[in-house]
């Protein structure tokens, strides 16, 4: 579906994208990195509004640059807010609608649609002036699939959702996933991507970490250190026997909260190590976290690797 | 959906929607400008060195150039500025419809704007009995002036706006200026290479004017050599210009990266 070839992108000294090679299928995609990562010029590549300064770009087997038309296979729901106050919702959709070579009296049935799928079918007729935040973004979100594209692209699009708002439009689109069409989501928070369940890909400095599921992306990152967060009635204890038992590359006490957090790359070995010290020590153990399984653990250890700190 | 009905969705919407207080108040002080001047000056005694045809066409003139500087220049700006670009550019047909929609728009407005101020222009010079032809006469001339003036000026405002991201309409402004209020006016072949050489040369036949005619008739004729070029070419040419203006835009526009500030 996308294919990115050694593309760099540089906006004069700046770099936007760095050397990225992909072949993205067709799925579910949740674009992942801090903000300034580059997720933006990404999806512009795509989309076509930027030349990449080296390499190539292909989307749907052609380039987008080139060949506008594979815009009508795209839904793009941008970051950016527009200033179309003055507008009806109903209105506007139905006018970027029309864009895509839509006749008429065809735009209007289809953004009647959309509006209704992001619940704006009470509120379409009222000025874009009168929206809050919410309402805006649902009707950003309608834009983007009126025209049924076959490629959903989102940049932040949970922006300013209420947290009703935010299930329902999960929902959506884990519906729009599940009708076996492709999906973009670009975020830089964790939670709103892993709710989509999509395959992710992690783009920092311009440059693309990791790809894959999350267990996939887990595998290439096996020497990497897991962290826990242990509370106990004992902690300096607790962390005395810890460090004899296993190898430990970073440990933090916290003696007011009686919690020890560790980051050890011996995780599978650190539960019969409690469970021995539990026995034998008598030390008191109330809790045990790990992120292991959250995709901000992978990110932040990802994004160590990428600056040599792992 | 053809090409046509793609500019017609950005036209329609431009002058239905483009349409606010500020806009029909520039565009009525714009209208009122030239006949409001016009009657200052025949109040005052008539122009002392002029033709009052040419006097009515340097007033609309200006009126025409303004009203597409503000309209027809900032094609891509306004969109940037609005944020609305990113929208309409991921359209299939968005980028082109932009273009010849907002150009649509633009020049339907000031050929308004200078046609009423025209016809305003002809009664009170008529009912003074300033005008020597039958003022029915002037008005095709002058229509058939403008029709011409706002396509071609229009493509090149509207070129200078897809071309100049920033500044697009001071840039405009230094063309108009440089070009049709200098270079137009230099007796050499440079001056063939301006769009108001061949309305002045029109213009000489349509409207009659002269450009040292007095009431007097004292003063010597002076630059009326675009006159002696054929009318049916002067056409052709503004409309080849107007062609050729239009499609090289067509081709900016569909092929550069407008990066918005937020972006950049």
């Amino acid at each position: 579906m996308i294919e990115f070839k050694n593309v760099t992108k540089l906006y004069k000294s700046v770099i936007g994208v760095n050397d990225i090679s992909l072949n993205l299928e067709p799925g579910a995609y949740g674009l992942l990195g801090p903000n300034g990562s580059g997720k933006t010029t990404f999806i512009n590549l795509i989309t076509g509004q930027l030349k990449p300064t080296i390499g190539e770009v292909s989307v749907f087997g052609v380039t987008p640059t080139q060949d506008d038309s594979i815009l009508r296979k795209i839904g793009l729901c941008p970051a950016l807010e527009p200033f179309y106050h003055r507008l009806t919702g109903f209105q506007w959709v139905v006018y970027l609608t029309r864009l895509h070579g839509i006749n008429a009296a065809e735009a209007k049935e289809l953004a009647e649609q959309a509006l209704e799928n992001v619940g704006m079918s009470e509120n379409m007729n009222r000025p874009i002036s009168s929206y809050s935040l919410g309402m805006r973004q649902r009707c950003k979100l309608a834009q983007a699939m009126a025209h049924n594209p076959e490629l959903l692209i989102l940049d932040e699009p949970f922006n300013g959702l209420d947290p009703v708002g935010r299930i329902e439009m999960t929902d959506y689109l884990r519906g729009w996933i599940d009708n076996g069409r492709s999906l973009i989501l670009a975020s830089h928070v964790l939670h709103e991507v892993e709710a989509v369940h999509p395959r992710f890909l992690l783009i920092s400095g311009g440059r693309l970490l990791a790809s894959g599921s999350p267990t996939e992306v887990r595998e290439l990152m096996t020497d990497c250190p897991h962290v826990f967060k242990i509370k106990s009635d004992d902690c300096q204890k607790l962390s005395g026997l810890l460090l004899q038992a296993i190898n430990i590359d970073k440990i933090e006490l916290d003696p007011k909260q009686q919690t020890v957090e560790i980051a050890t790359r011996e995780a599978t070995l650190l539960y019969g190590v409690i469970n021995d010290i539990v026995n034998d020590q008598h030390v008191k153990i109330f809790q045990i976290s790990s992120s292991e399984d959250s995709l901000q653990e992978l990110f932040t250890n990802l994004l160590k690797i990428h600056r040599g700190e792992l | 959906m053809s090409f046509l009905n793609l500019v017609k969705t950005t036209a329609d919407f431009e002058l239905r929607h483009g349409v606010s207080v500020r806009r029909i108040a520039v565009s009525g002080v714009l209208t009122l400008f030239p006949p409001s001047m016009l009657f200052l000056i025949l109040v005052n005694g008539g122009p002392i060195a002029l033709d009052i045809n040419l006097v009515i066409c340097v007033f609309v003139f200006l009126v025409g150039l303004l009203a597409l500087l503000l309209w027809a220049t900032p094609n891509v700006y306004s969109e940037l500025e609005s944020r609305g670009w990113i929208f309409v550019s991921s359209r299939s047909g968005g980028r082109i419809s932009v273009l010849f929609g907002k150009y649509i728009a633009a020049i339907v407005n000031a050929w308004l704007i200078c046609l009423f101020s025209v016809t305003l222009c002809l009664l009170i010079g008529d009912s003074i009995g300033s005008f020597q032809q039958p003022i029915a006469r002037l008005w095709f001339g002058y229509l058939g002036l403008i029709t011409l003036a706002v396509l071609a000026y229009g493509s090149i405002f509207s070129f200078i706006g897809v071309m100049f991201q920033k500044r697009a309409m001071v840039i405009a402004a230094v063309y108009a200026m440089g070009s049709d209020l200098f270079l137009a006016n230099v007796p050499a072949l440079i001056s063939k290479f301006t769009v108001r050489y061949y309305l002045h040369g029109l213009g000489l036949k349509w409207l009659d004017i002269r450009f040292g005619r007095t009431r007097r008739g004292d003063i010597p004729e002076v630059f009326s050599f675009p006159a002696e070029f054929p009318q049916i070419l002067s056409i052709l040419v503004l409309i080849g210009f107007t062609i050729a203006m239009l499609a090289a835009a067509a081709y900016v526009i569909r092929y550069r990266e407008y990066v918005t500030n937020d972006e950049a």
